[in-house]
């Protein structure tokens, strides 16, 4: 198991490594340059130059790599252009935050959808499985940042509530944070329940078509006790693969829900980097959330061997 | 008929599916029949009014035909979900076969590869391809399709490395069959199943997430209406015209509903035991 | 109906979350309770667009910025709501005979937010600063003529100048012509100024804090202790957040202004902008270099579908001075190739070379909702006379490198036409001018407006000025479009927040808060 886990982090160079040199490309391909963006179109070409210098940009692109990758592996993200502040303090608070929305988000749709999955599962091509799943995938085919709208504005207008405007995180007051992180969760919730509910519904299928549970319900065990006994446990896995990937999804993807709640999370940081054309925040963000990623897909499979004994690597 | 279009036929959620996304598929490709007027031409007198009988979906700011834009926007969505799903069916098809196939350090450069790309935030990574490409519906497409390439690498693959050594191409590697003969007529056609399934539940991912693209600014061009560019749009007239954002979302809805089901529908047949993969 | 379609709408959303999460959010009172409330200091709270990207008032030009630091920072002189040059740190000014020298007599015992005294010597750091080409500053074209700075006493400044110039003290109420310490190396993450607000504390995408200053030379302002800038990106987000009384100030778009009228704690207040949108046209690229062809597509645009449509008739025709500048601008009813006339612009086009006309590229920014609505607009109506132009949104980096590339083909904008017709004229449209990007060079302008800034008396110059503002409107580098009015929506509990085209820390520095 150890030798495993080591094995799967050594891999994860290369992945990295790619990563890096990928989103340095990308974002050196497309048009726009910070100093400009900063100095908007009022701007002389004067001082575009002076900041083009003093942001470092004149130097040519090999260098410019060369310089960040050489910080990187001495743990130094570097600096943002913009604002001049270092960005890996920035990236982890807003890790902090963007991971209790994510959390929290797919709290919410995994409270919904597991026992909606289960129940449809159970009875399997009635009304209710009919009725469940079309109701699942409808939070899928609406975007969500028209669901996000119609809730905040919804509940401003009818009953006068809005989010508190300050972000808190749940270790600083739990109560306010509560509020904060609602609607956007739900928001976030909404999409992951469809993927999740589904997952829930074959697996427990083709777990409830198996004969051991087939002959607990023929012994006349209640059936709801059979089915948290002994199927919930066979039909982890798959669960646990879509959650993990949902997860590590979520963890970029909540980039909408972020921008149209000002949740300064980190898909914003790495959106506004973007926008701002701020290299090194782009790069440093997107490795970062990459990163996160990886492991979140490793802790999954390190979950499997918990769940399920006989799952050795 | 074979038993197999048969059980397609008895099916009675593919039927209705079917039937719905073939409609739409009309409806896009006779827009300019169906519409009762051109999607961009705007009405001055008539904006944001509500349903009438001359405009059936009221109008939009510009007194633009919501319903003509909605059968419009049908080609769009349609022609991005497609075209996008193509692209990456394509790739990941080769890819997957051939990392699959010959295994070994091809079988590891390729796989890498898609893990670095599947690592790489979805919406930012086609943000970012579409701001490095420039605006416009067939750079739109290209971005949705590379982000999807390694799902489908790894579709294919996974489906390549089940058959591979089963007897039957084996056999065709025995009586020194081509290389290229053996993938595409022995392997492919036992991925086209999962790919099928892949395949429509990614269409309806892709029109979702030219959407969230519009959302940011970097979708479909106006005035060419997309579902999701309208819903957009609409966003800022919700309260003053409601129709705007319902009408849209109504058909974004139904042709991603119909395409999830089907896609379930086709996997419950062709793989009964394997419901949940 | 449609508030009916709207509650159905957010209903039914509503009982498909209760179902999945158990009843979301409780609808708590609408809660201003802040910290600094707590304290017993009172605290306003103005949505903010926009991140701010810098707070050095010489070198970043952007709004969100300048917003910020113009609360911060103050200038020799200000404008007032009726543009009126004002004195601010300066008391008064004295323009020489020959026009070739202003006195400056400062307000004595002004102290920067670090307690140290501003003096003479710090407005002559300040002007040389943005004089000199290293620092980049926005404000150094307004200030050329300036041949040196002398400080007779600590509460005097001369300005030498090396021709008369007409403009340059309407220029001196720019928020870029700030005075800053000299003792202050990098005031892009240090602001100290001697304005009424110190910067407190700023968190990128939250928020930035600002406190009264309490030893602002002006008596009794400003009113309210802390204003807090609030970030938030999304429209329809401080449209909530006003309505649930979560911010006091908001500027919003028209539309939302017209949803907001409904709400009994929200008041919106206008003002007619000096901004004016406008399609630029490339005239070094074919077909655009032959003058026909650009002034065909002005007859062809029908500038008050764009009032009624993009800015939903809260915004007037405008010319290249905006009706703002009332003592400037020519009513923009009287040029010709205003009023919408297809038939003489397809006869124009045919004149031309291109009877059928011709495919073309729009470009905007994705930013901004209003540039998207005029470009689809305009769009449609150059269909009218054989012009096709594909719409290219681009994204807001994008967007600015087009157009300083004086490559883009037609590309939809705003402009601030500014105080002073100088900046309208010269800085827009004269060859050497620094937002000419269209690659325009008119011999006859360039004459017309360095004669004009040379000229002291008001009436000649005003006349030199309508001829230059007949002549862009005639060959048409751009089409002016429309100058919008600016809305706020403004909470219950504000007093005294009159938003004006002399800006908004102009109101600011002036409202207070309802006890």
């Amino acid at each position: 198991m150890g030798r495993y886990i080591v094995k799967r982090l050594i891999s994860l160079v290369p992945i990295i490594f790619g990563i890096s040199v990928l989103v340095f490309t990308i974002l050196h391909l497309v048009p726009g340059d910070p100093a400009s963006i900063m100095l908007g179109t009022s701007a002389t070409p004067e001082a575009i130059k002076v900041l083009r210098q003093e942001m470092g940009l004149d130097l040519p692109l090999v260098q410019q790599y060369l310089q960040w990758m050489g910080g990187l592996l001495q743990g130094d993200f570097g600096v943002s252009v913009h604002t001049g502040e270092p960005i890996l303090p920035e990236i982890l608070s807003r890790f902090s935050i963007t991971l209790q929305l994510t959390v929290l988000g797919a709290l919410f749709g995994w409270l919904f959808a597991i026992p909606l999955g289960i129940i449809s599962a159970v009875r399997v091509h009635s009304s209710v499985d009919v009725v469940v799943r079309l109701f699942a995938m409808l939070g899928i085919s609406v975007p969500n940042f028209a669901i996000g709208t119609l809730l905040l504005l919804g509940l401003s207008l009818y009953f006068g509530w809005f989010p508190p405007i300050d972000v808190v995180s749940f270790w600083e007051d739990p109560a306010e944070a509560w509020q904060v992180f609602v609607l956007p969760a739900i928001t976030m919730g909404i999409v992951l329940a469809a993927g999740v509910m589904r997952m829930t519904r074959s697996a427990f299928l083709e777990t409830l078509e198996k004969d051991f549970i087939r002959t607990a319900r023929a012994k006349g065990n209640n059936q709801w006790i059979v089915i948290v006994g002994h199927a919930l446990r066979n039909s982890s896995i798959p669960i646990v693969t879509i959650a993990g990937m949902q997860i590590g999804y979520l963890l970029g993807g909540s980039v909408i829900v972020e921008q149209l709640f000002s949740i300064p999370g980190l898909g914003q940081y790495i959106l506004d980097g973007i926008y701002q054309r701020d290299y090194p925040v782009v790069q440093g963000g997107v490795l970062f959330v990459a990163l996160v990623f990886v492991l979140v897909n490793l802790l999954v499979d390190v979950i499997y061997t918990w769940i399920d004994p006989r799952i050795k690597y | 008929m074979n038993p197999f279009t048969k059980r397609f036929m008895q099916n009675k959620t593919i039927v209705v599916c079917g039937i719905i996304l073939a409609l739409i598929a009309l409806a896009a490709m006779f827009a300019p029949l169906i519409a009762p007027h051109d999607p961009t031409e705007m009405f001055q007198e008539n904006r944001l009014e509500s349903s009438s009988s001359n405009f059936l979906f009221g109008t939009d700011q510009f007194g633009r035909d919501l319903l003509s834009r909605i059968i419009y926007g049908a080609r769009v969505s349609l022609i991005v979900g497609i075209s996008s799903v193509l692209i990456s069916v394509v790739f990941g098809t080769i890819f997957g076969l051939v990392a699959g196939y010959f295994g070994r350090w091809l079988d590891s450069v390729i796989m890498r590869c898609m893990d670095i790309l599947f690592a790489f935030p979805e919406i930012l990574l086609a943000l970012a391809i579409v701001a490095a490409l420039g605006p416009g519906t067939w750079n739109t497409i290209l971005a949705i399709g590379i982000v999807n390439i390694p799902i489908f690498t790894r579709t294919v693959r996974g489906a390549v490395l089940s058959v591979k050594n089963l007897e039957y191409v084996e056999s065709a590697r025995a009586i020194g069959a081509k290389t290229g003969r053996i993938l595409f007529l022995e392997i492919f056609p036992n991925v086209t199943a999962p790919l099928l399934v892949q395949g429509s539940l990614a269409i309806s991912g892709a029109i979702l997430t030219e959407s969230a693209l519009s959302f940011l600014g970097l979708g479909i061009q106006p005035p060419d209406p997309s579902w999701g560019g309208m819903i957009s749009e609409a966003r800022r007239y919700m309260e003053l015209a409601p129709g705007m954002i319902v009408w849209p979302s109504v058909a974004m809805t139904i042709t991603i509903l119909a395409f999830n089901l089907f896609g379930d529908a086709i996997r419950d047949i062709l793989d009964p035991r394997h419901r949940g993969k | 109906m449609k508030k009916m379609t709207f509650s159905a709408l957010f209903l039914s959303m509503s009982l498909m979350l209760t179902a999945c999460s158990g009843g979301g959010g409780k609808a708590g009172e609408a809660n201003q309770g802040s910290q600094a409330e707590a304290n017993g200091g009172t605290e306003l709270i103005v949505a903010a667009d926009q991140d701010p990207v810098g707070l050095d008032p010489q070198k970043v030009p952007a709004a969100s910025s300048a917003r910020i630091y113009g609360l911060v920072y103050d200038t020799l002189t200000k404008m007032d709501e009726n543009m009126k040059i004002i004195p601010d740190l300066a008391d008064s000014w004295q323009v020489a005979e020959d026009g070739k020298s202003i006195t400056f007599k400062l307000h004595q015992g002004v102290k920067f937010h670090n307690g140290r005294e501003m003096t003479a010597e710090d407005v002559k750091y300040s002007f040389e600063r943005i004089l000199n080409p290293d620092t980049g500053s926005v404000a150094k074209s307004y200030f050329t003529s300036i041949d040196s700075i002398e400080t007779p006493d600590p509460s005097t400044v001369v300005f030498k100048l090396k021709y008369p110039d007409a403009s340059i003290l309407a220029n001196t109420t720019s928020s870029f012509a700030a005075i800053v310490p000299k003792e202050v190396a990098d005031l892009n993450t240090e602001a100290v100024g001697t304005g009424p607000y110190k910067l407190d504390k700023m968190e990128s995408g939250q928020y930035v804090i600002l406190k009264k200053n309490p030893d602002y030379f002006q008596k009794d302002l400003p009113k309210v202790d802390t204003i807090k800038f609030q970030i938030m990106k999304d429209e329809a987000e401080r449209m909530a957040a006003i309505r649930a009384g979560k911010v006091d100030v908001a500027q919003v778009s028209a539309d939302t202004a017209k949803i907001l009228e409904k709400s009994k704690n929200v008041t919106i207040k206008s003002y007619q902008s000096s901004e004016y949108s406008y399609l630029g046209i490339n005239v070094a690229k074919k077909p655009f270099d032959d003058v026909r062809v650009r002034q065909a597509i002005s007859y062809a645009v029908d500038r008050n579908q764009i009032v009624q449509t993009v800015w939903k008739g809260e915004a007037v025709m405008s010319g290249p001075v905006s009706p703002a500048q009332t003592a400037w601008a020519v009513d923009p009813a009287t040029f010709p190739s205003h009023k919408l006339d297809v038939a003489k612009a397809k006869q124009l086009l045919a004149e031309a070379g291109y009877p059928n006309g011709f495919d073309t590229v729009i470009e905007t920014a994705s930013t901004y909702p209003d540039m998207i609505e005029s470009a689809q607009v305009l769009q449609q109506q150059l269909k009218a006379i054989g012009i096709n132009a594909e719409i290219k949104q681009l994204e807001w980096a994008n967007y600015i490198e087009t157009w300083k590339s004086k490559d883009m083909t037609m590309l939809v904008g705003r402009n601030t036409s500014g105080i002073d017709p100088d900046r309208s004229l010269r800085y827009f449209f004269a060859t050497d001018g620094t937002a000419n990007v269209w690659n325009y060079s008119s011999k006859q302008l360039d004459d017309l407006v360095q004669k004009a800034l040379q000229t002291t008396d008001e009436a000649a110059r005003k006349q030199l000025y309508e001829q230059a503002q007949q002549l862009v409107v005639d060959e048409a580098p751009n089409l002016f479009l429309a100058s919008p009015k600016n809305f706020y929506a403004v909470s219950e509990r504000v007093e005294g927040f009159t938003p004006s085209i002399a800006g908004e820390p102009y109101a600011l520095v002036n409202t207070s808060l309802k006890k």
